[in-house]
Order: structure tokens, then sequence, then C-alpha cells
């Protein structure tokens, strides 16, 4: 643990162009000594393009890069404190295990019994030691990536890059190699910068999330943050599952669409906003905070809706109720929630954004102390609106 | 319902039906064509090696007259007296004098320009590469002819430097674009994860772009190696008489004595190729000449 104030990675004002377009838009981002920072964003966001830039393996076009209080802005990537996982993992395939992993020991003129006892201990550190003459090549897609993984971080770097390291594993193998990262960059306290475009994989492993859209940093912030109060409509749409309406204000509820479908909230959802209010926001509602509730039929209200999709996830369920004028609001509840006949849907909390970027935030919902928080199936969700 | 249920079930038969039939049909298609292809690659095989083996049968015959379709004769006659030829060895030294430094000469100046059609941005880059090809697109004698002008005037006629340039000439192109095809066949990253852990560049092109472009290296050179042993009109115009190789000799060989003579002398020279050839048959068969055609 080195001292809490000491950055890992200082980026100032990075800007790149790659053929004619402005890929990285002068982007600031710092990481603490021991932090673990993720990129996050589409592709063609830049995130690449950052790592890369941080890698020394492109020139920036602007703006300065330090790491460890070092600034490395003109250094060429081999005199970088630098070390990188790459996407192909391009272990190279001339070379035994531990030769790929020694290389680097070998060209900083180490002794032989040193580097021996080096690669064997990071061989240990991810369970490959039984493999240490195979070829690479003859290995499966997890080990060659535990394997680049035990070359990068042999060197003892200041800095570990991670450029999509977990992209070409199958779905399984990704959590428990993410898992395994995770362990040995906090065992090392190793600055760590992960790039990825799997929210899944930045919201569990990450300390800092950066999410990237077009160039830009759109927000910095931990994943719980991230998650609750979305700075920007993007980072709303983009991490986990959001309801988005445009709408107005009305009292006791928002008033969503071109067809005015009223939808209430519960006291004190929107107790800072006035209560009649004409302007037209972008409504964002985390399905989490939508609670439905059967009505039996002879109450008559003027807001009922119907599920007209569900989808069971074991512990809860997604359900999709649908009102007039093709208003649908996406909701997780309780297994238990009788979904057959008429529903009411309440707001228990919601973002209003205007012009894009965040306006209000309402107060955290009551229902939060009855304990019941309902975890987030960002992926499963995503694959069945898409 | 269960109704409902059946239905589908026989469908789904007569559609496995009606799917078998064409695969029948298909099947005796399939089997047509593999009997035309057999029969195509048995003629190519006569085509190639038909002349091969006549050459091979007169190397060893003592007489052999039309109709026969094997000598009435056996005989190692010729072979005795193609050995008991005066300059013989002399020509075979010179030829394998020759072709390790004409294939040394190709790589060192090959080898930089494939690395750089490969690897740097130049403009013009594929107009350059397949201007190499130019070499190769006249017929060589008319290339020859001009070109001993040029030596005439550079005192090169007749010079061991002259014999090794014209040998040179027809080793360009493969030793450019192989190479070129081996280079590119090396992923980037498997550079960039080289220099990322602190190797220079020229560390990296030396123990990780060369070793994995290695084999197709190999084959281009060993093709230069035997460009360079046949090379017959270019090392006759410009060599003789001073520089007689082995190819050369055949000529001499050919006008002074019977097809007898020039049939062992023929298979003599295809030694070295075969043998080379066998040496780098893995590389070859395993795409690295292939990949000569993927740039």
């Amino acid at each position: 643990m080195g001292g809490e104030t000491t950055a890992g990675l200082e980026i100032t004002d990075l800007s790149k162009q790659l053929g004619g377009n402005t890929v990285v838009k002068g982007i600031s981002l710092s990481a603490r000594q021991g932090e673990l920072v993720c990129l996050l964003g589409p592709s063609g966001c830049g995130k690449t393009t950052t790592l890369r830039m941080i890698g020394g393996f492109l020139k920036p076009d602007g703006g300065r890069i330090a790491i460890a209080g070092r600034d490395v802005t003109d250094l060429p990537p081999e005199r970088r404190p630098t070390a990188m996982v790459f996407q192909n993992y391009a272990l190279w395939p001339h070379m035994s295990v531990y030769k790929n992993i020694a290389y680097g020991l070998r060209l900083r003129k180490m002794h032989k019994r040193d580097i021996d006892e080096r690669v064997d201990a990071v061989l240990k550190m991810v369970n490959l030691a039984h493999l240490r003459n195979r070829s690479p090549v003859a290995l499966s897609g997890g080990e060659q990536q535990r394997v680049a993984l035990a070359r990068a971080v042999v060197l003892e770097p200041s800095l570990l890059l991670l450029d999509e390291p977990l992209s070409n594993l199958d779905a399984k193998l990704r959590v428990g190699v993410r898992e395994e990262i995770r362990e040995i960059q906090q065992r090392l306290q190793i600055t760590t910068v992960f790039v990825t475009h799997d929210q899944d994989e930045a919201l569990s492993i990450a300390d800092r999330i950066a999410v990237m859209s077009s160039g830009n940093i759109e927000q910095c912030a931990d994943p719980d943050e991230l998650y609750r109060r979305p700075e920007c409509r993007f980072v709303a749409s983009f991490i986990g599952t959001m309801n988005l309406f445009e709408g107005r204000v009305a009292s006791g509820g928002v008033v969503i669409g071109p067809g005015e479908v009223f939808v209430p909230c519960e006291d004190g959802v929107l107790s800072d906003l006035p209560a009649e209010d004409c302007t037209r926001w972008e409504i964002a509602v985390r399905p989490e905070d939508v609670r439905v509730s059967a009505v039996g039929a002879t109450d008559v209200l003027p807001h009922l809706g119907s599920v007209v999709r569900q989808v069971p996830h074991g512990h809860f369920k997604e359900v999709l109720v649908g009102f007039d004028h093709e208003v649908s609001i996406r909701s997780f509840v309780g297994p238990e929630v009788d979904c057959s006949g008429p529903v009411v849907a309440t707001i228990r909390r919601l973002l209003l954004y205007r012009d894009g970027a965040l306006a209000y935030e309402s107060r955290s919902p009551q229902a939060d102390a009855d304990g019941r928080r309902i975890p987030l199936p960002a992926r499963s969700v995503a694959e069945m609106t898409g | 319902m269960s109704v409902g249920v059946v239905a589908p079930v026989q469908s789904a038969q007569e559609t496995a039906e009606q799917r078998a039939r064409p695969a029948s049909r298909r099947a005796v298609r399939i089997n047509g064509a593999r009997v035309v292809s057999s029969v195509a690659v048995v003629l190519l095989f006569v085509f190639i090696f038909g002349p091969l083996l006549w050459l091979v049968l007169w190397a060893f015959a003592g007489a052999w007259r039309y109709p026969a379709l094997l000598p009435q004769q056996w005989s190692l006659s010729w072979w005795l007296k193609v050995f008991d030829y005066p300059s013989l060895l002399h020509s075979v030294a010179l030829s394998f004098i020759f072709a390790p430094i004409v294939t040394a000469l190709s790589a060192v100046i090959c080898l930089p320009a494939a690395y750089a059609f490969s690897r740097l941005r130049i403009p013009g880059r594929r107009a350059l590469m397949i201007s190499l090809f130019s070499v190769n697109a006249f017929p060589m004698i008319g290339l020859y002819i001009t070109i001993a002008t040029l030596f005439y005037a550079l005192n090169l006629m007749g010079t061991f430097f002259g014999v090794v340039l014209i040998q040179l000439l027809g080793t360009i192109v493969f030793m450019t674009w192989i190479p070129t095809a081996a280079f590119s066949a090396v992923p980037r990253s498997f550079e960039d994860a080289a220099r990322d852990v602190g190797a220079s560049r020229l560390r990296t092109f030396f123990s990780v772009t060369l070793p994995l472009a290695a084999p197709g290296i190999f084959v281009a050179m060993v093709l230069a190696f035997l460009v360079s042993l046949d090379t017959a009109q270019g090392t006759f115009l410009v060599g003789i008489p001073n520089y007689v190789t082995m190819p050369v000799q055949m000529y001499s060989l050919v006008s002074d004595y019977p097809p007898e003579a020039a049939a062992v002398f023929a298979v003599l020279l295809a030694i070295p190729s075969v043998i080379l050839m066998l040496l780098v048959r893995k590389h070859v068969m395993g795409g690295a000449l292939a990949h000569g055609f993927q740039v």
C-alpha cells in the first residue's frame, strides 16, 4: 500500500486523431496507486486508442501522460513502466510459456537463477506451474490469457494495461478469470487500466469506471454511483437497464409521451419540483424502482396497465407493463406479484434529464428500507430488449 | 389436439424423404466429379512426369529405337563419359560457388525491402511491388542482350561480378514477395508485446519478427539458390568463356555429344533442385509459398 495520495496514472487533456477523425477528444483521467480503473464504452468510443497511448504504441496529438509521477508522454513503449495484456494475448508462438514470461526479465539482464525464481512464482500465482515448458499454441484460451497476465505482472510494472482481456473467452470462463484478475491486482496492488465494452465486467471488478462515448469521458465514478446517478443521458441508457421516456411532471406523477399517459409516483419522489411544470424532461427510471401491483377488477383507476411480457429470473421476474398509446414500462418485481390482471405501476425513484444532462434526482425511495434490493441482470435484459 | 401433433410429424417425414432423394442424386454427381478430377490429375501427372521419366530412361539407355517402349539395351557408359568430361567438376564447383553468393546478396538487398514493404507506409507500395514483376514480363534473352551492352560499357562482361549480377536479377521477385508476405503474417501485436516488455525495435525484430518469418524467408532463399544454379542463358552470355557453370556446360555437351549424354547431365542438374525442394517441402506445403500471393 503506497501513499494514498500518489497518483498511479495522470492523464491530462489527451487527444488523438486517426485517419482524419478525432478519436480521443482531450480527455483527462487519473488513477490512484493501486486502483483499478475501467474504460468502458461501445466500440469506436476511443477507449482502446487511449490505452494504446498510455502504453506508448500511439503518439498522442496533444496532452500529457504521467505514470507514478513521471511524465512518459515522449517515451517509447519499451521505456515505460507499463505492461499490457493484449486482446489476442500476443503470446510468442515460437517460445515456450517459460520463455514468454522470462523474455522481459532477460532483457533486464537478470541472473538466470533470479529469473527462474520469479517466473516460477508468477506461474504458481496463475496456477499454471505445470504448463511451464509447453508451447502457448497448445494452451486453451483461458490458459493463454493467464500466461499473458503472468508475462505482464512478472515485470512488476507500475501500471498494468488490460485491453479487453476477456473478450475471447466463453461466458462462464470470463467470470472466473475476471475474478482471478481482480484478486491478483488487489494482492499486488498494481494500478490498472482495464478496457472493456462489457458493463457487467466493468461493474464487477472496477474501483472506478470511466464511461467513454465518441472520444469523450462522459462520467467517471465508482460503479455504485455510476449506476445510481448517471450524470448524462448516454450513461443512463448505457449502464444497466433503464426506462427512458419523454414527458413532463404533473401533480403526483409524470405524464409520458405524446399520448399523455399518467404514471403515479410515490410520495416524495417529486418533492423538490414544482407540482405543475410544463418543461419537457427526459425521464429515466430503473426497473427496480417501478413497483407493480395487481388491482381488483372492481377498482376503477385512470392509469391501469397490463403485463404484456414477463421473463422469470429465478428470485425475481422482469415484466413489461403496457399502457395506452404504446407506452410500456419495464419493471423488476418479486416472483410473488400477480401479473394476470390489470396492474398499477408506481415510480419510486426517478432521474430527470434536460439537454442530455442530469437536472433532477429524487431522493432514495423509502422502499429501500425494507431491505429488498433486486440485483441487476444487466446482460440478459439487454439481450431481451435488443 | 392429437391430430395437431401427428400432422407435423408426417410432414416432417415427407420432407426428410424429399431431402433424401436429391441427396442420392447429388452423391452420383459428386462421384462423377471425382472421376473427372481423378482423370485430370492423372493426365497432369503424365504431362509433368512423362518427359522427366523419358529423360531418366535416356540417361541409362544403351540403345533405344522406335517403337520400343523401353530401351533395348541398358548402359552406364554415358555416365562414365560425362564424368570423364574434362571441365565437368570445375563447372559443378563454380555453380556451387555462385549460388550461395547470389543467394546471400539477394537476401541482403531484398529482405530489408520486404520488411519495408510489409511494415512501413510507403507511397505507391503496391505499384512498386508489382513493378518487380516486370523483370519476368519480358523474354529473358531480350533483357540479357540489352544488359549485355550495358555490361560491355561497364567492363562487366566475363567478370565474376557480372555473372553474380545477372543471376541476381532472376531472384529479386520472389526474394521480395515471399518474405514480404512472411513479415506481414507476423501479427503486429506480437511486436507490440515485445516492445512492451522492454525490447528495442531492433531487438524486437531479431527475437520476434525474424524467427516467425523465418520459414517464408527460408523458402525464398532456397528458390533463389535454385535460380542461381539453373540460370543458363544469362550466365552463358555474361560469363563465357571465363565462368562456365553447370547449365552453361550443358550447352556445349548437347552440341558435342548424342542425346544420351545430355540426358545424363540433365539428371545430374536436377539432383540439387530435388534435394532442396524436398528439404523445404514442409514449408512450401505449409503455405509459406502460398502466402506470396496474399499480399
